[in-house]
């Protein structure tokens, strides 16, 4: 009789305990949701901002719930990378850069954009930034800065040392040693000229490439003819990779430690004044300033030394995901509108240092003096176009392993490079 | 009479009883789980190990080619045997240190408890704070390690401990055997506790000697608990991830490229699942013969 009773009391209390949720979900059945895996989200000091726009956005359209999942940019990559087995936790919109995006479109994750957004939305980037999002006539991905990379530096030492801001790599090295010294005369080394990343991630891959760019080296080339992508690493590309691994074996301009100098370590220590110059986009002026306010007026920039052009422009900005429903997809379409245009003191790209996407944003005050001039010229003067290889993440692996190998001492730049040919082959057989 | 009773009740050879359909039915849904996430999981691997994809929309075949690759190219087998190095190095430190905390620990003294919880410490502690402690300590800008040298004069100028590839393999050794040796200290303390005074006072009145009595005694006691020790130990560093990609990211160069970190590499940052997996297979078929060889040497007990 106990247990009956027990029995039946329990199935009301089941009963009544799911009448609530079968209300809410009814009441939200009209609700659509919105999942953002975003890279902006999880940095400071201009995280919030992603969330301020979240929530004004969903007050004004209350049938729009966004969620926002803060993850690094190498993780998000990783984990859509993971996930695309598995469709159904895919996230609606997600973070990705120039540079990460050939290998997700590849993986089919990116829809075309143009469905979604009209010429008059189209004609509110700036200059060239379109097709920087721009893979196969595809609009990859939605943009919101432009990063292209120059080079940061302190303009008080530049002065103080004679300095002119250097065009070729040899007269940046020369820089960089004068700028390397004993500033409290203790015996050691304690300021240097370069504020290299040199670990062996994407940030320090990224900048290396970068550099053989700038030197005419293209790592990697399309050929038309027999629809195959091709080594390109050029004639000199010992002399290239000895160049930059002196910089550290054989000259010391950059800080004790090398490889375990990630690009958080590098901005920190040249907005502490343990370095003078960084190869970096304008997002390190804003962790500078946000480190140490006294270094404003004490920054400038110039475009990456070399005869060739040494980036990209580096458009960053929210992709949207081919396997969200279509009613996710417009919702999700409408908070990027709206992610660029509600906010008039452009707070999110002032704090972060990021030059905006758009036409009137690239007209904001902030980006008019000394720390700018740099960025501003380099996107003036042309960017590479986007490279749509979709082995680039495994490409920046083999430059970064042989960077890193010599670092090291583990490898000579000769046994590196013979490394670096036999890989890059490899790697290409796999990709072609 | 209850034998013959009992063999009466035997079926015939190839045929299920009423209580072999019991036990069968009482294992299934373990069965099922294990086919689910272990068995299938290891047959697609193979399957995959066989092409060159992206898991997505590249699917070629590419039959054994990256096996063969495993076995002529030196980045695979390097970083088999560094990582053969790695575990034997952690495993001995291990053993060396809980040996002698264990014997301490052992012995009778005022605040025993307390050192015991705090020998307990690194164990309590998460790989990644681990990781990221060590890190700072030695980090060549600011870390401690540093500072302390210099301040007693044993190094002049500030040294890059995990980005020298001479040093960052010791040093990531040395963190792992403090990671874990209070695992070994503990098995190696309760197997010390379960061993009777008698056996060592019946060792002395035969007039054995202390070396004699370790040698007879002590060893022979902890055979048991030695090698259950040495197999969950070696099988849990020899997979080891966290802790050495959180300090190096498998780096300078190949210095700490153990080959879980390769493989997780080639997969989620190069997208080369295919070759990812068959790495991947030929790993587990070396821990099957290191299996096999256990069993073979301890066939015996």
């Amino acid at each position: 009789m106990l247990k009956k009773t027990m029995a039946v009391a329990l199935a009301g209390l089941m009963s009544v305990s799911a009448f609530p949720l079968q209300v809410s979900a009814e009441e939200s059945g009209d609700k659509v949701d919105i999942t953002i895996m975003c890279a902006y989200a999880s940095e400071d000091p201009h995280g919030q901002y992603v969330y301020e726009y979240a929530d004004k956005f969903m007050e004004e359209n209350p049938n729009v719930n966004i969620e926002i999942q803060a993850i690094s940019s190498n993780d998000i990559y990783t984990k859509l990378a993971a996930m695309v087995t598995s469709p159904d936790d895919l996230p609606t919109l997600f973070f990705t850069s120039a540079d990460q995006a050939p290998t997700l479109y590849d993986l089919g994750l990116m829809d075309d954009l143009n469905n979604y957004l009209d010429e008059e939305t189209l004609g509110t980037f700036a200059n060239g930034v379109t097709e920087a999002c721009t893979l196969d006539d595809t609009l990859a991905f939605y943009p919101i800065d432009v990063q292209p990379l120059a080079m940061l530096y302190r303009t008080d030492r530049f002065e103080e040392a004679g300095l002119d801001a250097p065009t070729t790599w040899d007269e940046f090295l020369e820089c960089a040693k004068a700028l390397t010294k004993d500033s409290d005369g203790d015996g050691e080394i304690d300021q240097w000229g370069f504020s290299m990343v040199g670990s062996n991630n994407s940030s320090g891959q990224s900048r290396f490439m970068s550099y053989l760019w700038s030197n005419g080296c293209n790592c990697v080339s399309y050929d038309e003819d027999s629809e195959t992508w091709k080594a390109d690493l050029g004639d000199n590309i010992l002399d290239l990779v000895s160049f930059w691994t002196d910089m550290n074996n054989e000259y010391g301009v950059v800080p004790t430690g090398i490889t375990e100098v990630d690009y958080a370590t590098a901005a920190n220590y040249f907005s502490m004044g343990y370095t003078s110059m960084m190869l970096t986009g304008s997002n390190a002026i804003g962790v500078a300033y946000a480190n140490n306010p006294e270094l404003k007026g004490k920054i400038g920039s110039f475009p990456i030394p070399g005869e060739h052009s040494g980036t990209m422009l580096n458009a960053e900005g929210y992709a949207l995901c081919s396997y969200a429903e279509e009613e996710e997809k417009k919702a999700a379409v409408d908070f990027l509108k709206f992610f660029t245009n509600n906010d008039s003191e452009l707070m999110f790209w002032q704090s972060s240092g990021k030059i905006p996407a758009t036409v009137e944003g690239q007209k904001a005050e902030y980006i008019t003096g000394e720390d700018y001039k740099g960025y501003l010229e380099t996107i003036e003067a042309g960017c590479i176009p986007p490279v749509n290889f979709a082995g680039i993440s495994g490409l920046k692996s083999l430059l970064g392993d042989a960077y890193a190998a010599v670092f090291s001492e583990e490898s000579t730049n000769e046994e590196a490079v013979e490394t670096l040919e036999e890989e890059l082959d490899t790697l290409l057989e796999d990709y072609n | 009479m209850g034998r013959i009773a009992s063999r009466k009740k035997q079926p015939h050879p190839g045929q299920f009883d009423k209580y072999q359909h019991t036990g069968y039915k009482f294992i299934s849904p373990s069965l099922l789980v294990m086919v689910l996430l272990i068995v299938y999981p290891m047959l697609y691997g193979v399957y995959l190990s066989f092409y060159n994809t992206n898991l997505v929309n590249k699917w070629k075949f590419v039959g054994l080619k990256y096996y063969i690759e495993a076995f002529t190219k030196p980045e695979f087998y390097t970083s088999v045997l560094l990582t053969f190095l790695f575990m034997i190095l952690v495993v001995a430190g291990h053993f060396l240190i809980g040996f002698i905390l264990a014997s301490v620990l052992n012995k009778s003294f005022s605040g025993r408890t307390i050192f015991r919880v705090i020998f307990m410490l690194p164990w309590l502690f998460p790989e990644t704070v681990i990781a990221l402690l060590f890190t700072w300590i030695m980090n060549p800008m600011y870390g401690i390690l540093n500072s302390i040298l210099k301040s007693l004069g044993i190094i002049s100028s500030n040294i890059s401990w995990l980005g020298s590839a001479s040093l960052a393999f010791p040093a990531v050794v040395a963190v792992c055997i403090w990671k874990g040796y209070p695992l070994v200290m503990t098995m190696i303390l309760s197997g010390l506790q379960s061993i009777s005074s008698d056996l060592y006072e019946a060792a002395m009145i035969d007039g054995a000697n202390k070396w004699q009595q370790f040698l007879h005694v002590t060893v022979p006691g902890l055979k048991p608990v030695m090698t259950t020790t040495i197999i969950l130990d070696s099988v849990w560093w020899f997979k080891q991830y966290t802790l050495v990609y959180t300090m190096t990211g498998g780096g300078p160069g190949t210095a700490t490229n153990l080959i879980s970190l390769n493989i997780y590499g080639t997969a989620f940052n190069d997208l080369r699942f295919g070759k990812a997996a068959a790495w991947g297979i030929v790993v587990f078929a070396i821990c099957y013969l290191i299996s096999k060889l256990y069993r073979m040497v301890l066939k015996d007990d």
